[in-house]
């Protein structure tokens, strides 16, 4: 079973690139959705219920950490992987603060995605991570 | 039970966290702070109390959280400070500083729940307020209190920053030392930090970090991480979890021990900062990372591998090793004039030629040892201060203090030892020198008291002067006090120079009769002040006008131990007398010297000058009479010039300073014994002092 990913960016750029390194990782991703802000974001993690969502930070209208936040309080066990650019450090520590599980940052190459989400994903699946 | 290496290191360094929260506090009074001013504010009470709590001093580490707390708040823009919050500030401050003095002292410390509290009860209720709540850790890592209530493996959840003020309960679990080298070039190493601060806290409680979640969150992250952790997991397991994650380059897992533990020594070095360099961070092909412990939580390093050179050329080494070092390099030097005494070498030889190498090689040492042991004025300035707003506090008086020239270094030892007597003049001059208020109004002086602290170097001395706008000392008044009670007859007392008059006070004794009788205006302590002043090779002036003011004047070596002396045979004996204490040196026929008023003077170009016999003043003989013609010292004493005349100058050579122990040291005319090539010891000859002795008998 692919694992059903949600990849949150304002930047169609950026959401092509994440899907294309998911797409042809061997099959163990499968894109479910996507969205370009955060309250977009959010409507489509109720609606998806995805094993792991990419999370850009700065996006218009609501923000990636504010949509952290939320996701998580609708799902506490939800899997956050946040998107960031050099130089975000404070707004990455927030969010990860806040409970997302990890970071990439851009410019993405393909074998640093697939390392950081290969370590948070086989312990941190759906319904195991609950306190 | 504490190592006495920790103890100094936790107050040397507490101290200057102290300090640098002093001063940035009394530029908030005079003017908005720069964010990352408040940043710094905020870094001090962190380490702090990240500190105090690793040395197990609860009330110290409560008082600096608190103030932690606020100034996160303020730092964020979730308060504003007031004037009485930065006097509240203030407060948490000084009480912190007698926190140390008393740790220092080996007594109880003075607690501080009650600005504590008034600290607490200015930071709003964090929980619901986004901005307030924006970098905080959930898990509250360095915030222990919020994680008091519960004991849950997992803190992913949200919303639950910092609520809970009591202290964290003793959590059982065995206390392990994590030690987590990031892969240099990793992007966000700060973030990184985080993500593997949040991976150990689901498997046991965070206890203690270093460096700061701050200096994460700040891009100042050097990639070294030490986690205190309670944790059932064992050391090896975790280990391996932690140097499983992205980024991590080598990770070592150690059991540390609980605070109130006599072996506690892992825990106190991780917050020390004084790890040793972690073995498995080097296998792991990280060189020049081990190297950076020490810097901790400072932000040195700016950005991404930036700064990182500078990193390790910083270390930081107990000032009795410095002492040490220049005790060896003062032997070393005595050494190179005795080798060159029993060589004797033919000028140009080659045994002359290694001999000069060598001396060079030793006078650079010296040279940069002593550079070494400076520092700027300035580092004490903020002690200075406290103890004038104490002080003023206190007494009711409105008082400004001017510092001037901070930038002048002085010798570590000097500068330590010069605290308390400035502390002394102070306190006199706000207790005594400075009029009330109202008496201000009265003789048309601003209300407010104004001390000025001003440094200067002139030639190879520094100049310290400390001056006051009160009442000043009436010179006549003195000299009626000291033939009152009998310590001068009439006749002496009316002889005495204003200035020399002014120096009655620093008579033991004279003050205290000053003070009760309140004549002078000043008094407690001046015969300290001198006594210290002199005992680091200084000399102390007083100058005063009534209505106007008093000035102090003090100029002291710059550095210390090693100096260049006259040797000089005199009364038998082999004295001592500083290079830089003496102007010139002459020959003296006696044919030239002529009796003035009670002195024997001779005419030197311009100058009058007074002829003084060594031996005769040390044997108590001041009319001793003179050879037909003998070497002589030429010094000033304030303007006026004076020739010490002795039996012959040996030589000009180096020497090792070594202070006097107590009683010599009440004798002001010895600055120090200098201990001599073949071992021989002699006395150092203050002629300043000297002098004074000399028209005091």
């Amino acid at each position: 079973m692919p694992i059903r990913v949600l990849v949150v960016d304002d930047a169609m750029f950026m959401r092509s690139m994440i899907k294309d390194i998911l797409v042809n990782a061997g099959g163990r991703y499968e894109i479910v959705g996507e969205a370009s802000n955060g309250r977009e974001a959010i409507a489509r993690f109720r609606e998806l219920n995805p094993q792991l969502v990419t999370m850009d930070i700065v996006m218009p209208q609501l923000d990636g950490i504010e949509a952290t936040r939320e996701i998580l309080k609708v799902d506490p066990a939800a899997v956050i992987v946040m998107c960031s650019a050099m130089g975000q450090e404070a707004l990455v520590v927030e969010s990860i603060s806040a409970g997302a599980k990890d970071f990439i940052v851009k410019p993405f190459t393909s074998e640093r995605v697939l390392q950081v989400l290969a370590k948070i994903l086989p312990g941190a699946g759906r319904g195991s991570a609950a306190p | 039970m504490e190592s006495p290496d920790f103890l100094g290191l936790f107050i040397s360094e507490a101290r200057e966290h102290i300090e640098g929260q002093a001063a940035l506090l009394a530029r908030a009074r005079a003017s908005a702070l720069e964010r990352e001013e408040i940043h710094d504010l905020f870094r001090h009470a962190h380490s702090i109390k990240g500190m105090a709590a690793a040395m197990s001093f609860p009330p110290m580490s409560a008082l600096a959280h608190a103030m932690e707390d606020l100034l996160h708040l303020w730092r964020d823009g979730a308060v504003t400070p007031t004037p009485e919050t930065l006097e509240l500030l203030t407060r948490a401050s000084d009480r912190l500083s007698a926190q140390v003095d008393a740790i220092a002292a080996h007594s109880d410390l003075p607690g501080g729940e009650e600005i504590e509290r008034q600290i607490r009860a200015l930071c709003p209720d964090p929980m619901g307020d986004a901005p307030v709540a924006s970098t905080a850790w959930p898990g509250g890592v360095g915030s222990p209190e919020s994680r008091a209530g519960g004991r849950g493996e997992s803190s992913a959840g949200q919303g639950e920053a910092g609520a809970n003020p009591m202290p964290t309960p003793d959590d059982p679990r065995p206390r392990l030392l994590v030690d987590i080298a990031i892969r240099p070039g990793a992007p966000l190493p700060g973030a990184r930090a985080v993500v593997i601060l949040k991976r150990l806290e689901e498997h046991g409680r965070v206890l203690e970090i270093s460096p700061s979640l701050h200096v994460l969150a700040t891009g100042h992250f050097s990639g070294r991480l030490r986690v205190v952790l309670a944790s059932s997991v064992a050391p090896d397991r975790l280990g391996s979890i932690a140097g499983d994650l992205p980024d991590v380059a080598a990770c070592h897992v150690a059991p540390a021990a609980s605070p109130d533990d006599a072996t506690a020594e892992d825990d106190r070095r991780l917050m020390q900062r004084r790890a040793p360099p972690d073995r498995r961070a080097s296998e792991a092909g990280v060189p020049g990372r081990a190297n950076e412990e020490g810097r901790g939580a400072g932000p040195e390093s700016t950005g991404e591998g930036v700064g990182r050179a500078e990193a390790i050329s910083t270390i930081r080494v107990a000032t009795e090793r410095m002492d040490h070092l220049l005790d060896g390099i003062g032997e070393l030097i005595l050494d190179r004039e005795r080798l060159k005494r029993a060589l004797a070498p033919e000028p140009g030889s080659r045994e002359a030629e290694i001999l000069e190498g060598f001396g060079r090689t030793v006078d650079a040492l010296r040279d940069e040892v002593m550079t070494m042991r400076l520092l700027p004025f300035s580092s004490i300035v903020p002690r200075l201060e406290r103890a004038v707003r104490d002080l003023a506090g206190r007494l009711g008086k409105d008082v400004d203090l001017d510092v001037r020239g901070t930038e002048v270094s002085l010798d570590r030892s000097t500068l330590e030892e010069m605290i308390d007597p400035l502390q002394h003049i102070l306190r006199n001059s706000i207790d005594h020198g400075l009029e009330a208020v109202e008496e201000r109004r009265t003789v048309g002086k601003p209300a407010r008291g104004r001390i000025e602290i001003e440094l200067s170097r002139r030639d190879e001395r520094v100049c310290l002067a400390v001056s006051d706008d009160g009442r000043g000392m009436d010179p006549q008044a003195l000299r009626r006090v000291a033939v009152e009670r009998r310590m001068l007859s009439r006749e002496l007392a009316m002889r005495l120079s204003d200035e020399e008059a002014l120096m009655l006070v620093t008579i033991p004794g004279f003050s205290t009769a000053t003070r009760t009788t309140d004549i002078s205006g000043r008094g407690v302590g001046m015969d300290v002040v001198r006594m210290r002043v002199q005992k680091l090779g200084g000399h102390l002036i007083i100058r005063s006008q009534v209505g106007v003011g008093t000035r102090l004047e003090m100029d002291l070596p710059p550095t210390v131990t090693v100096t260049r002396a006259f040797l000089c045979r005199a009364a038998g004996g082999i004295f001592a007398v500083p290079v830089s204490a003496v102007q010139a040196t002459f020959q003296v026929r006696r044919d030239s010297v002529q009796a003035s008023q009670g002195e024997r003077v001779l005419r030197r170009g311009d100058d009058l000058v007074t002829v003084l016999p060594l031996g005769g003043i040390l044997s108590g003989d001041r009319a001793a009479p003179f050879p037909d013609t003998f070497p002589a010292l030429v010094y000033h004493v304030g303007h006026r010039a004076y020739a010490l005349g002795v039996d012959e100058i040996l030589g000009e050579e180096p020497i090792v300073v070594k202070p006097l122990r107590h009683p010599l040291e009440l004798l002001p005319q010895y600055a120090g014994a200098a201990i001599l090539n073949d071992g021989q010891i002699a006395l150092i000859v203050d002629p300043v002092n000297l002098t004074r002795t000399a028209r005091q008998a």
